[in-house]
């Protein structure tokens, strides 16, 4: 497999090899998909709870209506809508069902600079740079971080924040960031 | 000029963009992981969904955590359906030895990128010899059942 690839033609190979009936390539396609689908679903404030049930209800429902999909191209942008939804459903069901103690479920906003996760100085850099940005900015990068610059215009789209229709530009949200970024004498460029 | 205009972001996305987003994604993966246990957890799901499977469940045994030579026996259950199983280790591979109460059933050994496939004796007994070390699940087929599928163990 070409791992160079954009993430959606590598989708789109693995889901048809999978439509004709090899079905180790539906693992590929769950290895190669399950990163961004996770941070899809966190960004949205979700639980981990609820991260891994929409994720892994999207992947049911793909596999349910694989023979119903006609362009394979859009699979990827089809799970990113299928995870955000889902979570969306579970995060209003659970917001029902219980009263939240303490606030919000946890998500990793509220993780601090020195958290132990942050090994290097540049990961603060970015980390600290990252929080000046809105929710929706901070959401919107971190899904499209693991989509790949090819991609990075039609999940942007998916996600409701088209970025260009000409082509695949930096739109506001990663402007605002490159700037912040490359104006501080700490971060390497 | 829009209130939220911001230079360069009509601009294509470039080399140092890139370099951005990848940076993002190493900080995200760092402090918010994929579960480890996720791709597996998705995996067994996914082949319940393609089955439209019964699932076994595990009525004796540890299904993590085995790591010595030889286990205890493993037993899993579905209805009528019985299944046992003992695994023995080597460097890289597991021999297993079952027994299923349906003789003739066909069982496949499910590891990560391999499925093993043996036919169940008279007695309903089997033995598969190379499974890879990992995650592995097994699939009864009978005649005139809906498959059954066991939740995954460790071998």
């Amino acid at each position: 497999m070409n791992t160079t690839a954009p993430l959606g033609a590598q989708a789109a190979a693995a889901f048809t090899d999978y439509r004709a009936g090899d079905r180790e390539r539906l693992r590929d396609l769950v290895a190669l998909l399950t990163p961004l689908l996770w941070h899809t679903a966190r960004s949205q404030r979700a639980s981990q709870q609820v991260a891994e049930d929409a994720i892994q209800t999207a992947w049911v429902r793909l596999v349910d209506a694989s023979d119903s999909i006609t362009d394979p191209k859009g699979i990827v942008s089809w799970l990113v809508v299928t995870v955000k939804r889902e979570t969306w459903r579970l995060m209003r069901l659970a917001g029902r069902e219980t009263v939240p103690e303490g606030g919000m479920p946890e998500t990793v906003d509220d993780a601090t600079p020195e958290d132990a996760a942050l090994r290097s100085d540049e990961q603060r850099v970015l980390w600290r740079h990252v929080n000046e940005l809105s929710e929706r900015c901070r959401a919107l990068l971190r899904v499209i971080a693991f989509a790949a610059t090819p991609d990075y215009a039609s999940v942007a789209a998916t996600l409701g924040m088209p970025v260009g229709s000409i082509g695949p530009t930096r739109g506001r949200c990663l402007a605002k960031l490159r700037t912040a970024l490359l104006s501080d004498p700490s971060w390497e460029a | 000029m829009p209130e939220d205009f911001v230079p360069g972001a009509d601009e294509l996305l470039d080399a140092t963009d890139e370099r951005i987003l990848n940076r993002l994604a190493s900080l995200y993966s760092a402090i918010d992981p994929v579960p480890s246990d996720l791709l597996e957890r998705i995996d067994f799901s996914l082949a319940v969904a393609e089955l439209e499977a019964d699932i076994a469940e595990l009525t004796r045994g540890e299904l993590v955590g085995v790591r010595g030579e030889a286990t205890d026996s493993v037993t899993f259950t579905s209805g009528s359906l019985s299944l046992m199983v003992t695994t023995v280790v080597s460097a890289h591979h597991v021999r297993i030895d079952g027994w299923v109460t349906s003789a003739g059933a066909e069982v496949d050994a499910v590891a990560e990128g391999v499925t093993r496939t043996v036919v169940a004796d008279e007695a309903g007994r089997f033995s598969l010899d190379d499974v890879p070390r990992g995650h592995v699940h097994f699939v009864v087929r009978r005649e005139g059942y809906r498959p059954v599928i066991t939740p995954s163990m460790e071998v």
